[in-house]
């Protein structure tokens, strides 16, 4: 629009900014100047006001796609993995999972503080629902909390469980375990591992520097302590590990256990005399019904009706050492004594059908001095011949079982393929629950061949673990 | 180098440079488009293949978006502060010229780009390492001098008093009340994005649509300008000296908005021609020109330089859902390729002005308009739906208010910058709390 008076350009004024002359017919700019302010100010109250009715769309962590970048959504899962602080950014990060995917979640600065100081911290192992903006990358979703009331946590209540009774398949479940203090170790600085014994097993409790920085410092920790420690259940590498959401969900008493005790009364009462340590090539027949004492390693472990036979090797020869089921049973941790692990052994040499065994009365008989490494996990689609001979570790979910003559054969899948599991009768009937369809194991066995097809054969009780349902 | 990646590189050029002809019609909402379709399965596209595509894309249309800004008025965010000098060009014949300006900024700003390959890989990460807790308060600086830079506007004739205060002073109100609303409305945007899920990589365009695009369009629909009849020059009156500093200066610019989240090339050209006290119109539209290629082109390479992990710019973002750089081969190819198509784009950029020098004043503008108000309508439509539409006019409103009481268009950046440089500075999730979103 031109001025009509000094014929210069004057945009939208309604008086010309040279001249000053009024500018007629300019209705129409009045007309839209009002209705901009209309939209600008009563549109964007609508906008507002529509914005905070609307829900927030919910997904699953799988169906966050490219288009779906920079959207504001609530998505729910487990904590899963990954939970890290750093104090002096207040930078707060974890990895949520659901069936579908997974997924990781940033809090910054002001979202971190705000829910430090409401006592909202997530721990591993809780189910969390959040709602943020959406970040795609080719390889990376994240969602970032933009708003501390838009993330609610669910901390389940804790599963009582035995310490070696948890397993691989317990990842993520919140559970409570009892156990003495074996040690406290400090792998490197930042990490706190507690391992924990009960008569069943042994496990380890990582207390993070994150929780630390988070919830408090550790309490004095001392080997011999009563522990009784609440956390959810995490992987290292294979080993299932107790991670605490709070330094509060470790209860430590202040007596020295009654094991401890026990060892101070035995040092202190002396030892006595050893019998002579003797190598394995010089226990013959001729010893029949003497009480030898003698070293090697384990070089197989195969179960039998009553107990376990193992085979032993110094170097010089190899003898059998035979534990009966009440002295296999009676050590604190049976699968410490597998292939690889170092033993010292006193017992009374008996010969059956020719072959010459080693028979220890008790467990106190038989001293692991170097505990067998756990037995490497194998997906069961990656097994070949190679590995006949050799005891492995897999899990997966059982078919149907089929009895047959000596035992039960069960197929075991855990999506990479499927191994028939051959369970003898002395072994079946010892399981409980029974197998059954649809279970969830996680079995350690000896990987044999039949007829051109790998079977794995577990050995003892101890190389089955049915998964706890939580419900 | 792969050849198909320098085709897929040389098509984006070829037909973002068309498509940058169409006014208000924004390269973004064009690559928003194929990643739908990519998306959906509907179209296939391999990730280096469409990351190259989109680089090319962004060379054409940063180089020819000049035209429609100078023949038509129709910029984007970037390009608002070369619509009055281009104007003022344009009216005295010479639209052509100045096409060719803000061009050879561009290849100026590429030069730079160039230049600085040897050490961007080894410096870009340790300054970004600098830069990053700083980011906030620098952010807050920009606004700050984004508002307060510009002046007081009046006829000076309005009688004594608070008439005269506010004749002087209802452009800078203009301008602050634009920051606000366009900043309410990011803020909604960012926490709340009324548009579909599946479509939330483009919760914005319909916001820059509105709060850019619209309000030209309905002011050329509103005025009865006619174009000149332009004169296509064989020279242009500037010497190098004034390439070459408009150049510098617009890369400086350029490069500042392409580190900076939230700063446009245009912002950024702006802030970098204060600092060198710039004067000169031919300059400033070289240093227009090089600041808006450096911010996209600049912005979208810093994307692939391995372990920098910087993801400036809508395109980049696009981008960063498919492909990820993972050697400095990546890098100095993209760069390559960007040399390559920016030369190729120049080229097209001066045919392309040409037709439109010679088409542009045989065609009604509001005919113009009209088409491009109804292209706008179907793109935001189409990728954002009936909220997405509802969201452009709240934008329009607020857009149009500094064209009608002539203040700074780039307040309207308030809708990014705002809630960015709240969230930075740990406000935004308060802020956001008490609005109930």
């Amino acid at each position: 629009m031109h001025c009509g008076s000094c014929g210069r350009f004057v945009g939208p004024y309604e008086g010309c900014p040279y001249c000053g002359a009024e500018m007629a017919g300019r209705l129409s700019v009045r007309i839209v100047k009002i209705a901009a302010i209309v939209l600008a100010t009563v549109g964007l109250a609508l906008v507002w006001w529509s914005a905070r009715g609307v829900p927030i769309p919910e997904i699953t962590l799988g169906e966050a796609g490219g288009t779906m970048n920079l959207a504001y959504v609530r998505v729910r899962g487990r904590l899963s993995r990954g939970l890290t602080y750093d104090p002096e950014s207040a930078y707060l990060g974890f990895w949520l999972s659901d069936e579908t995917g997974e997924i990781h979640v940033n809090c910054y600065e002001g979202v971190t503080q705000a829910l430090m100081a409401e006592g909202r911290m997530p721990a591993v192992g809780d189910e969390i629902t959040i709602a943020g903006t959406l970040r795609i990358r080719e390889d990376f979703v994240s969602l970032t909390l933009d708003v501390p009331g838009h993330l609610e946590i669910d901390r389940p209540d804790p599963v009582p469980l035995e310490v070696g009774r948890v397993t691989i398949l317990d990842e993520g479940l919140r559970v409570r375990v009892r156990g003495e203090i074996w040690q406290v170790r400090e792998p490197y600085e930042g990490l706190t591992l507690i391992d924990l014994r009960d008569e069943n097993g042994e496990i380890t409790v990582a207390v993070d520097e994150s929780v630390e920085a988070m919830t408090g410092a550790l309490p004095a920790l001392s080997a011999g302590q009563e522990i009784t420690a609440v956390g959810a259940v995490g992987l290292y590498r294979t080993t299932p590990q107790i991670v605490p959401a709070d330094v509060a969900d470790l209860q430590v008493s202040p007596l020295i256990s009654q094991a401890a005790t026990e060892v101070d009364q035995i040092e202190a009462a002396g030892t006595p005399e050893p019998v002579p340590l003797v190598v394995l090539s010089k226990i013959t027949e001729d010893d029949l019904g003497r009480t030898v004492r003698t070293a090697g390693r384990v070089t197989m472990l195969e179960g039998l009706a009553g107990g376990v036979k193992i085979s032993l090797d110094d170097g010089t020869a190899q003898r059998v050492l035979l534990l009966w089921e009440d002295v296999y049973e009676a050590f604190a941790d049976p699968s410490a004594l597998d292939v690889g692990a170092q033993v010292a052994v006193t017992g009374t040499v008996q010969v059956y059908r020719g072959t010459v065994e080693v028979i220890p009365r008790s467990a106190g008989e038989v001293v692991i001095v170097e505990p067998a490494s756990p037995p490497r996990w194998v997906q069961i689609g990656d097994l070949t011949d190679v590995d006949v001979g050799s005891v492995v570790r897999a899990r997966g979910v059982l078919r149907e079982p089929q009895g047959f003559s000596a035992g039960v054969k069960v197929r075991l899948s855990d999506g990479t393929g499927e191994i028939t599991l051959l369970l003898w009768s002395q072994f079946y009937e010892a399981l409980s629950p029974r197998p059954q369809k649809g279970q969830q194991v996680e079995v350690v066995g000896l990987v044999d061949v039949y007829r051109d097809e790998l079977e794995l054969v577990p050995r003892t009780r101890h190389d089955w673990h049915v998964r706890l349902m939580e419900d | 180098m792969p050849l198909n990646l320098v085709l897929w590189a040389l098509a984006g050029t070829v037909l973002a440079s068309a498509l940058a002809l169409i006014p208000a019609l924004h390269v973004y909402n064009v690559a928003g488009l194929v990643l739908l379709l990519v998306n959906a399965g509907t179209l296939y596209l391999a990730p280096a293949a469409m990351a190259f595509l989109f680089l090319g894309m962004v060379i054409g249309y940063a180089m020819s978006n000049t035209i429609p800004s100078i023949f038509l008025s129709t910029p984007d965010e970037s390009m608002v502060f070369i619509v009055l000098p281009g104007q003022t060009y344009m009216r005295r014949r010479r639209g052509y010229e100045a096409v060719v300006l803000a061009g050879l900024g561009g290849l100026g700003g590429l030069v730079v780009l160039a230049a600085l390959t040897p050490v961007a890989p080894r410096w870009l990460p340790v300054l970004r390492e600098i830069l990053q807790p700083h980011l906030g308060w620098i952010l807050w600086t920009v606004i700050a001098y984004v508002l307060l830079s510009e002046w007081p506007k009046g006829t000076g004739r309005a009688p004594a008093g608070w008439r005269r205060w506010w004749d002087g002073w209802k452009s800078l109100t203009a301008g602050l009340v634009t920051f606000l609303l366009s900043g309410i409305l990011g803020i909604i945007l960012m926490y709340r994005p009324p548009v579909p899920v599946g479509v939330a990589y483009q919760s914005f365009l319909p916001a820059f649509v509105g709060l850019f695009a619209m309000p030209w369009v309905l002011v050329n629909l509103l005025g009865r300008t006619a174009l000149p009849r332009q004169h296509v020059a064989g020279d242009i009156d500037a010497p190098l000296s004034v390439i070459v500093r408009g150049s510098i200066t617009g890369a400086l610019g350029g490069l500042f908005a392409a580190l900076f989240p939230v700063v446009t090339g245009g912002m950024g050209g702006l802030l970098a021609g204060h600092a060198t006290s710039q004067r000169d119109s031919r300059a400033f539209i070289v240093s227009q020109g090089a600041a808006k290629i450096v911010y996209y082109v600049g912005g979208l390479l810093l994307f692939f330089v391995p372990g920098l992990h910087l993801t400036r710019g809508g395109m980049a973002w696009m981008v960063s859902t498919r492909y990820t750089a993972h050697a400095p081969a990546d890098y100095v190819m993209a760069l390559g390729v960007s040399l390559l198509c920016g030369g190729f784009a120049f080229l097209i950029s001066l045919v392309l002005a040409r037709g439109m020098a010679r088409v542009a004043r045989h065609v009604d503008a509001r005919v113009i308009s009209w088409v491009t108000l109804g292209i706008l309508m179907v793109v935001v439509g189409m990728t954002t739906g009936l909220p997405g539409l509802a969201v452009c006019a709240v934008a329009t409103g607020i857009g149009l208010i500094p064209v009608l009481w002539g203040s700074r268009r780039t307040n309207a950046m308030g809708v990014l910058l705002l809630p960015i440089a709240l969230n930075m500075s740990g406000a935004g999730p308060w802020l956001a709390g008490i609005m109930g979103l």
